[in-house]
């Protein structure tokens, strides 16, 4: 696997790839504030974001330089090195190095992450320049890159799980950013506690790999020739597990599916697939910017990597992989019909986005892996844009984001609208935009596989397929009626709709409950309060609302456009330029082909594929075409009421089918009844009882000794003199006793 | 040449002669410039003869001598020359952080540093003799000191009732003590306990007097390092003391009668049968029992008072373990845990002594409040005190206690560590009260800050010494045990 070409370099490149946002974030954490008051709040804020945003782009052109390198111009054999820098946990048995490992896989992310990222540090300089802890959302934001840059590019389960747990750190961190309101850190709260349900059957896989590798092929006695060392201890390491993981499945084959559905209920939680996505549309209630890094861009597809890194282990268990197969396309169209209802502007993006996630797991699940990394990187760039657009309009219509009180901002934002009209096109499939390219090689690769398994006598891939162009029809449709209702549709009764909205209402789409539980938080909920609320949270920024009447919205600073044009432009060409000539294909052959499949079970030729251009051609455009036709001509009737006058089926998909009210519910709800009758038994009666007995006891001592304690110097001697006779008494006996007492 | 050679055999008598004339020195200067002299001049001239005296007892470690002059009276070891740096130290950081505070209680006595010093030369002659007598001389310099001292304040009737107790019962102890020297003298025919110590273990307990004249001897020890059924002098003593002399109790005078226990124990090793079990028992009662009662106190000095004696518990574990298993262990689990408590208590009461009001010695926990605005420096280093006290994990009195407690586990004296597992979580509670009403800021700022007394050099000194030695005391003092020689 390693190759000798100039490894000093490449150490040292990555080296600092990886270490210059940690960097930034220190310098930002220790001198942010400094700066502000050494250079003035202007300069400082200025001096500020440009370090944050020059950490992360020089990761990026390093990154890039390194790319070049390496990866443009050797496409036949792509390079793929295995660094250590040092040793983290060195057993006997056991040795975890902090290792990483550079391959097409692990570039191309770190390319999405840092080149991505840089550009929303770009666009956060702008959009959060008047918030007053501005340092620290960098801080935030820098450290997050670190992370991220560290679950990408290990060599190692463990090494991956620090990154996996710090991308939740700053991810909990920066949707409570704004902490001063109850809401966000709900929501923080909730994010995070539901990613740890995922991160724990992720550690769960982790460590039976190791486990089982190590059982395997660990130090062992064997009679007469003695105690004999494994050779390399590394049981977490990649190159180890997937070297020996083949021999031992062929040993006991029952045991890869468990392990590959717990790894996959890690992915479940971090990408926000079915039962586990309920955090990410709370997660909302972050800064815009981080919307779009952390819960578009990057973090949520953590999970698909992690689905090509450890694709070898899928290939192994057609069960775990019909099982992602069918998870991603219910999340699809689930999130897809949710989305549909939304009156939130970021709400529609982030079920738009679970939904796209769920398109990625579709791949995974069918065998394309590298299909799963191009939707990865074409979601990145349109979801991004569409995230800082939407942030863009935000900023402009003073944090408003209801989309009922939008409308005609085409007039008056004519950078952001053009470029998140382009990303909607995209992510619609409109042909030769980068959405379509992706979202066809899923929806083929789906068609022409046959590799998981049969459901009601129809492959499963077939199912996927299938649900998948209907969710490129609700796609579609979604994404045009934000569009429309954003941009569009100038006037009802002649005047713009944020002149005629109705200001006595929250704009916030705030649900009853939360409005209610954030209102009253009485004194005796307060005690169990951080129990039970955690699961209900909405998305609410903190910060002052001066949308009225009067409002001209204003076109975004250049540090702001400058992102949103890059971005659209990737959005436009993107697609098509990792497309053409099986560039991103043959780049991730290497790392993300399959290795167990044969090539029969991926690339079937099935009745459909013929008809499959025309047909996703056709679901984009009857899509576009009917959300243009019900939206035109402005916000039907029922849509604009409130919300309790909405018809039912509408009603059920704005909130969800209900289902983020049934969880909380039962886990935030009655879980926390359960945790408070045992709170009330063990802690407050058992445990607490026992330790206010010790203290009145010894109290009640003390107390008892003070008797003696009465100041009078005859009582003294003679307690003294008493205690004397009683030791002359004792050890009179003992002398008799020759002390075997 | 000839000259030095001449003075090479005295030596190692130094250290004592520098502190004995550092008291005559004020006495003298008292004589010469009369109330002209503020405190402060008679503590720098006890701190330069202090410091003196520290030099040359570090300078006397490189001399070979072919022959010592009273080298069965007065030949302290290293461990014991280790133990006297320790307490001329604290008592130097004592000195610094008492002529303020003397002025506050307007006690204009520069006897009070003559007394100090030949209190400090008693405690000296405690531990570096071997030899009964001496031991019996070394008590009763350091006792009849004390006496004075802590009724040093005329007006305080507190105080001179404090000083009228110790005074009763320290005679009755000395008495017993001088009981205890001469039955073993009439038992064995000598004072000295390397002599004693091998009659012991030739004639193999056949001398029924000579444990009669240990229990006695234990006895008059005991009371001095305040072990249970003799600690009821204690409270009253400690809150009616000044502080500075509160301070010097519970540091040196307590460290002086533990190194005499611990020659004694070490001397009746082969005699352990007889005293083991109730020595164990006194020590068990001392730590809890002690700490209890700290629990209950309202008064912070009287708290403290108990909870000298339960660190004093501790110090006679780890002297018990060591004894018990000499091949074993180590000498410097002892130190380490002797010098971190005394740099600790120094810290500390330096810290208390600015609260107190003029006129009363009274320190209820009230008064404690609003510390941290009257002195940030003054309320970190009570906090870290109290968590070097408590044992919370990086500070010197983790190191300390686990020393202890592992020394103990060796010499399997599992009651002992038992008990004092216990009373160290009773003592979290009572430290932690003192932190709490240290951090507190709701109520008597303006009276009590009103009182507090001016912070000064001395003051920041000795708190930044104190909060030093307890951080880096786990580090630094590698350096110091290979003194020891271990």
């Amino acid at each position: 696997m390693d190759q000798c070409i100039d490894n000093q370099h490449i150490y040292i490149m990555l080296g600092l790839i990886i270490v210059m946002p940690f960097l930034g974030s220190i310098i930002q954490a220790f001198y942010g504030k400094s700066l502000q008051v050494v250079f003035g709040e202007t300069y400082g804020r200025w001096l500020s974001g440009s370090l944050a945003f020059g950490f992360v782009g020089t990761s990026f052109l390093l990154a890039c330089n390194m790319f070049a390198n390496y990866y443009m111009f050797s496409k036949t054999d792509p390079l793929s090195v295995r660094l250590t820098y040092f040793h983290w946990i060195n057993l006997e048995q056991l040795s975890i190095p902090f290792e990483f490992l550079l391959d097409p896989l692990s570039i191309v992310m770190t390319l999405l992450i840092t080149g991505v990222g840089s550009f929303i540090h770009l666009f956060s300089t702008g959009y959060m320049s008047k918030d007053k802890d501005y340092s620290r959302f960098f801080t935030y934001l820098n450290l997050f890159i670190g992370f991220m840059l560290i679950l990408v590019l290990s060599n190692n389960l463990l090494v991956m799980f620090v990154g996996w747990e710090g991308v939740g750190l700053c991810s909990y961190l920066l949707i409570g950013f704004w902490y001063q309101d109850l809401n966000n850190c709900r929501a923080a709260n909730k994010a995070f506690i539901v990613n740890r349900v995922g991160d724990f059957g992720l550690l769960m896989g982790i460590l039976w790999i190791g486990y089982l590798l190590f059982q395997q092929y660990g130090a062992k006695e064997i009679p007469g020739f003695g105690l004999v060392e494994a050779l390399d201890p590394r049981w977490f390491s990649y190159d180890i597990i997937f070297g020996l993981i083949g021999e031992v499945v062929h040993k006991y084959p029952e045991i890869i599916t468990p392990i590959a559905l717990l790894l996959f209920i890690g992915a479940v939680g971090k990408s926000a697939q079915f039962p586990l996505y309920i955090w990410l549309p709370d997660a909302m209630a972050g800064p815009t910017p981080v919307s779009a890094l952390i819960h578009a861009a990057t973090m949520v597809t953590a999970g698909i990597f992690l689905m090509n890194r450890m694709h070898i282990i899928y290939e192994l268990s057609p069960v775990a992989s019909s099982v992602v197969a069918l998870t991603g396309a219910f999340t699809a169209i689930w999130a897809a019909l949710i989305a549909l209802k939304q009156t939130d502007i970021k709400k529609v993006l982030a079920f738009s986005t679970v939904s796209q996630l769920g398109y990625m797991f579709i791949a995974c699940g069918v065998g394309a892996y590298w299909v799963g990394i191009f939707h990865v990187l074409t979601h990145a760039f349109f979801k991004a844009l569409l995230f800082l657009g939407a942030g863009s309009v935000i900023y402009a219509m003073s944090h408003e984001q209801d989309m009922r009180k939008y409308g005609n901002l085409w007039k008056y934002l004519p950078v952001t609208s053009s470029t998140m009209i382009i990303a909607s096109l995209a992510i619609s499939g409109f042909p030769l935009l980068s959405g379509f390219w992706s979202k066809e090689a899923i929806l083929h690769s789906a068609f022409s596989s046959t590799f998981p398994s049969h459901i009601l006598g129809l492959e499963t891939s077939q199912w996927v397929g299938w649900t998948g162009l209907i969710v490129a029809v609700l796609t579609a449709i979604y994404m045009t009626r934000m569009t429309v209702l954003t941009f569009g549709i100038p006037f009802t009764n002649g005047e713009e709709r944020w002149k005629t909205a109705n200001y006595d209402s929250d704009h916030h789409d705030v649900e009853p409950y939360d409005r209610e539980e954030s209102v009253h938080i009485s004194k005796s909920e307060e005690k169990y309060y951080y129990s039970s609320n955690i699961f209900s949270a909405a998305s609410v920024d903190d910060h002052q609302h001066h949308l009225n009447k009067n409002h001209i919205p204003q076109e975004s600073p250049l540090s702001m456009t400058l992102p949103l044009i890059v971005l659209a432009f990737l959005s436009l060409f993107g697609g098509y330029i990792l497309h053409q000539n099986h560039t991103l294909e043959s780049l991730l052959s290497q790392s993300s082909g399959p290795v167990y499949i044969s090539k029969e079970l991926l690339h079937n030729h099935h009745a459909t594929l013929d008809v499959l251009l025309y047909l996703s051609l056709a679901a984009s455009f009857i899509g576009i075409s009917g959300g243009v036709y019900k939206y035109y001509k402005g916000m039907p009737k029922k849509e604009t009421k409130q919300d309790h006058l909405w018809p039912s089926l509408d009603l059920w998909m704005k909130h969800q089918f209900y289902f983020d009210d049934a969880m909380q519910t039962v886990f935030g709800k009655m879980l926390s009844r359960i945790s408070f009758g045992f709170y009330k038994i063990f802690d407050q009666f058992f445990i607490n009882g026992i330790l206010r007995l010790i203290v009145s006891m010894t109290g009640y001592v003390g107390d008892g000794m003070q008797i003696f304690q009465n100041g009078y110097l005859s009582s003294y001697i003679f307690l003294m003199v008493l205690g004397f006779s009683i030791m002359v008494f004792f050890m009179s006996i003992m002398l008799i006793f020759g002390g075997n007492l | 040449m000839n000259i030095i050679n001449d003075f090479l055999p005295y030596l190692h008598l130094c250290p004592f002669v520098f502190v004995f004339l550092t008291g005559a020195c004020i006495l003298i200067l008292r004589m010469i410039y009369g109330n002209q002299l503020a405190m402060v001049s008679y503590a720098i001239t006890l701190a330069v003869g202090f410091i003196l005296s520290i030099i040359s007892l570090l300078f006397d470690q490189n001399i070979e001598k072919d022959y010592i002059y009273g080298e069965s009276l007065l030949n302290p070891g290293s461990f014991d020359k280790c133990i006297l740096f320790i307490m001329l130290f604290v008592t130097i950081l004592i000195t610094m952080s008492s002529y303020k505070y003397l002025e506050k209680k307007k006690i204009k006595a520069p006897e009070f540093y003559s007394l100090l010093s030949w209190a400090t030369l008693g405690a000296m002659l405690m531990v570096a003799s071997k030899n009964l007598l001496i031991i019996f001389l070394g008590v009763e310099v350091l006792s009849i000191s004390l006496y004075v001292l802590t009724s040093i304040t005329d007006y305080d009737a507190k105080s001179s009732e404090a000083g009228f107790k110790y005074l009763i019962m320290g005679g009755l102890m000395s008495a017993v003590l001088l009981y205890g020297v001469s039955f073993t003298y009439g038992f064995t025919g000598t004072f000295q306990l390397d002599t004693v110590k091998h009659i012991l273990v030739q004639e193999q307990y056949n001398i029924y007097g000579i444990k009669i004249g240990l229990i006695f001897l234990l006895t008059g020890l005991l009371f001095k390092s305040s072990v249970f059924p003799f600690h009821f002098w204690l409270p009253d003593v400690y809150q009616g003391a000044p502080m500075v002399i509160t301070s010097y109790l519970s540091t040196v005078s307590k460290t002086a009668a533990m190194s005499a226990v611990y020659k004694l124990l070490i001397t009746f090793m082969t005699l352990k049968d007889v005293w083991l079990w109730p020595f164990v028992f006194m020590i068990i009662f001392t730590m809890v029992l002690g700490s209890c009662m700290a629990f209950v106190q309202k008064d912070v000095k009287r708290m403290l008072a108990y909870s000298s004696m339960v660190n004093g518990g501790y110090m006679l574990t780890g002297i018990l373990s060591y004894v018990m298993n000499v091949q074993n262990i180590d000498q410097s689990t002892m130190l380490i845990f002797i010098a971190i408590y005394n740099l600790g208590s120094v810290g500390l009461y330096n810290v208390l002594s600015t609260l107190v009001k003029e006129k009363s010695e009274d320190l209820p926990y009230e008064q404690l409040h609003h510390l941290k605005q009257f002195s940030k420096l003054g309320w970190f280093t009570m906090v870290i005190v109290m968590f070097s006290f408590i044992g919370i994990p990086p500070l010197g009195g983790f190191v300390g206690k686990f020393l202890i407690l592992s020394d103990a586990i060796d010499s399997s004296l599992m009651p002992l560590v038992i008990a004092m597992i216990i009373s160290s979580a009773i003592s979290t509670i009572y430290y932690l009260k003192v932190v709490g009403h240290i951090s507190a800021e709701n109520q008597s700022a303006t009276i009590s800050n009103k009182v507090r007394s001016e912070k000064t050099v001395g003051y920041y000194f000795v708190n930044v010494v104190s909060i030093s030695a307890i951080v880096i005391a786990p580090f630094v003092l590698k350096y110091f045990l290979n003194i020891t020689g271990k």
